[in-house]
């Protein structure tokens, strides 16, 4: 079985590692401080490759997008002209600037789909639920995460039997009318649905979910980690921040 | 000496909605304790509204409820009955709606307030009576039809209840969930009043069989003596 | 129309955050806890309708239906909507974990405002046809003022961002249309099968 986060850490740290890191990476406005910061995701996948899809495809829509955003910035960041595209002056400052903006966001974006991607959302759950955040928004967050599998399911199947009966998704008035009882239907379910797990939870004596599972075991590794990528942020700060 | 009747229904009136159309009409029930017992009759005749008003989750227009000897007219009333009566849902995943089995099972001990260790050992009790060891860490949203009827089943069990009212248990059920349903059922102590048109499952669980028809209920046609006053 | 991580500059993130937990906080305060069937159900309702594609020529637009989840949650449209975008950050990557501040802030802002909006539009006891105008002014209402609010926090970034923020404007109208389109429709049917879930009701 191909080595990932979650076998040697628990849901909590790694959350946690996750907000510092994308924290960090926030703040640094250097470039050659946020190529440094890269080498933490490269080493991550490294030791916990993800397959070729799960980072591949975050990583293309990040950076295609990047890339427009790039051709319609680089102009206008003022600066010395390194060459000049037909009319539009390519600045050193523009490359840097979005080579940053590039860099970081590439970061935070392997970071995430190393760390975080294999995470179930069950699990999301209980990990802030054990990091103590309010109570009502971990019942709204469990009871959320319960239904999204069924309400998907639901989705499907109406939006099958709609097309067996010849919907296209298209850019025509009819279509769009379909689009729109598709989801009036959904939200007309959703909330019949809800009705009836109110009615489900009043039986059991209350509304809203606890956690009660306890999966999450905080290990060495797990301080380890901290401490280590506290410092390894601790010190691409005081290298990076102007 | 009889035993105390767990449910005693007088007189039920229920409508739906603004049209009129009465579910319940006049409907009278006795249900004492140890009794098990079977309720069939048509599509939409108004078998689940019937459970739904027993749990006091819909008030009768008309008619009086009693549970356990009180008479339960509000939300208040029907609180403390709620915990020693459990209802089986039509639809499991209206009842399941924590994303973790084990979650799922251990709420309704917690909320009776036993603390999480003997919550978690209630839980995992039930689980074992529905030959489901193993399942506590496994993710609502991925079971199969059956497992999440089983695991629905063991929510209610894990409140060890005296009663059991349950909504059409065999739909969508494989054959062995069926089953494994009918021998939990058959040893579990508790009164039963089942909904359902599975006459095997009736046969095999049930000593008296009802039918509700035109809004009210009368004995089956089968069903030799009668132990519901009409 | 998540911004991605990277581009912000701190104090935009910093004061997404603010502003995010401020409105989260609201709603939650607002949702009972017998609300929370609805507001759950609803927030995993828009999380799979962002699944839902619409083809714009050669691309797709994914469709955001903020101003439907404003017009039935009002500000628990802060949570459900906070919580949505969490799990698509967590899940799949769009958006990010610090971004999401901001990112609430642009999604689930527009919904609290559509949803006074359609009150406003369609007043009390409306036909079906004011309603489904309402609904489809609230909704196209909504994603103009996401997509206005993803210009200025990037014109608030850096001023070179200005071409790039007028470019994301445009290119976001034909989905603001669409949205308006679908909107109308999703509230007239709303109204006609089950009207108390439409504002003006008492949850």
């Amino acid at each position: 079985m191909k080595p990932c986060m979650m076998t040697f850490f628990d849901a909590r740290s790694r959350m946690l590692a996750t907000f510092m890191f994308s924290g960090a990476v926030a703040l640094i406005q250097d470039v050659r401080i946020a190529a440094l910061a890269c080498a933490l995701p490269l080493l991550s996948i490294a030791c916990a490759p993800p397959s070729f899809a799960r980072i591949a495809r975050p990583l293309l829509h990040i950076n295609v997008l990047f890339l427009l955003t790039a051709l319609m910035t680089i102009p206008f960041v003022p600066g010395e002209t390194l060459w000049m595209a037909g009319p539009i002056p390519v600045t050193r400052e523009g490359l840097l600037f979005m080579a940053l903006i590039t860099l970081k966001g590439n970061a935070v974006v392997a970071w995430c789909v190393v760390w975080l991607g294999s995470m179930e959302p069950a699990t999301l759950g209980h990990a802030l639920s054990r990091l103590r955040l309010p109570t009502p928004f971990i019942r709204l967050l469990m009871s959320t995460i319960r239904y999204i599998d069924v309400l998907q399911e639901e989705y499907a199947c109406m939006r099958m039997a709609m097309r067996a009966r010849g919907f296209k998704p298209q850019l025509t008035r009819l279509s769009l009318r379909a689009h729109g009882l598709l989801v009036g239907a959904l939200l007309l379910r959703s909330l019949e649905r809800a009705d009836r797990v109110a009615d489900a939870m009043k039986c059991r004596g209350h509304h809203g979910v606890y956690a009660a599972t306890e999966t999450l075991v905080w290990r060495a590794a797990d301080t380890a980690l901290m401490i280590g990528l506290g410092a390894a942020c601790a010190l691409l700060l005081l290298g990076g921040m102007p | 000496m009889t035993p105390p009747c767990i449910i005693q229904i007088k007189d039920l009136y229920f409508t739906y909605g603004q049209d009129g159309a009465s579910t319940l009409k006049g409907v009278n029930l006795s249900v004492r304790q140890g009794e098990r017992v079977g309720l069939s009759g048509a599509n939409a005749s108004g078998k689940s509204t019937l459970l739904h008003v027993i749990m006091g989750l819909r008030l009768p227009q008309a008619g009086t409820v009693e549970l356990y000897g009180k008479p339960r007219r509000n939300e208040e009333d029907f609180r403390d009955a709620r915990m020693r009566m459990g209802l089986l849902f039509q639809d499991s995943d209206d009842q399941l709606f924590c994303p973790t089995v084990l979650d799922d099972v251990a709420f309704g001990p917690l909320h009776l307030g036993w603390g999480k260790d003997a919550a978690r050992e209630a839980a995992l009790e039930a689980l074992a009576i529905m030959g489901l060891q193993g399942y506590e860490h496994r993710v609502t949203s991925r079971l199969s039809a059956g497992e999440k009827k089983l695991v629905a089943l063991a929510t209610n069990l894990a409140m060890k209840p005296d009663t059991l009212l349950l909504d059409e248990p065999t739909s969508f059920l494989d054959d062995s969930s069926r089953e494994r349903l009918i021998h939990v059922l058959r040893d579990v102590p508790v009164t039963l009043l089942i909904v359902s048109h599975d006459q095997t499952f009736l046969d095999a669980l049930t000593d008296h069989r009802l039918v509700l028809r035109d809004g009210r209920i009368s004995d089956a046609p089968t069903s030799p003596g009668a132990k519901v006053e009409l | 129309m998540h911004i991605s991580e990277g581009i912000l500059s701190p104090p935009a993130l910093a004061a997404g955050w603010v502003c995010a937990l401020a409105g989260v906080a609201v709603g939650a305060r607002r949702t009972r806890p017998e609300d929370v069937p609805r507001v759950a159900l609803l927030g995993a309702a828009f999380f799979v309708t962002t699944f839902m594609r619409i083809p714009i020529g050669p691309a797709h637009a994914h469709l955001v239906v903020n101003g439907l989840a404003g017009i039935l949650l009002g500000w628990r449209a802060m949570p459900a909507l906070f919580i949505a975008l969490m799990l698509q950050a967590v899940l799949f990557q769009y958006g990010g974990p610090v971004v999401l501040g901001v990112n609430t802030v642009i999604i689930a802002g527009p919904a609290v405002l559509a949803h006074y909006f359609y009150r406003l539009l369609a007043g009390r006891a409306p036909g079906p046809g004011r309603a489904g105008m309402a609904g489809g002014l609230a909704g196209a209402g909504a994603v103009a003022c996401s997509v206005a609010g993803m210009a200025l926090c990037l014109t608030w970034t850096d001023p070179a961002f200005r071409a790039a923020a007028a470019s994301l404007v445009l290119v976001h109208i034909p989905l603001m249309l669409i949205e308006g389109m679908i909107s109308a429709v999703t509230v007239m049917f709303l109204y006609r099968v089950k009207k108390e879930l439409l504002p003006g009701s008492t949850w």
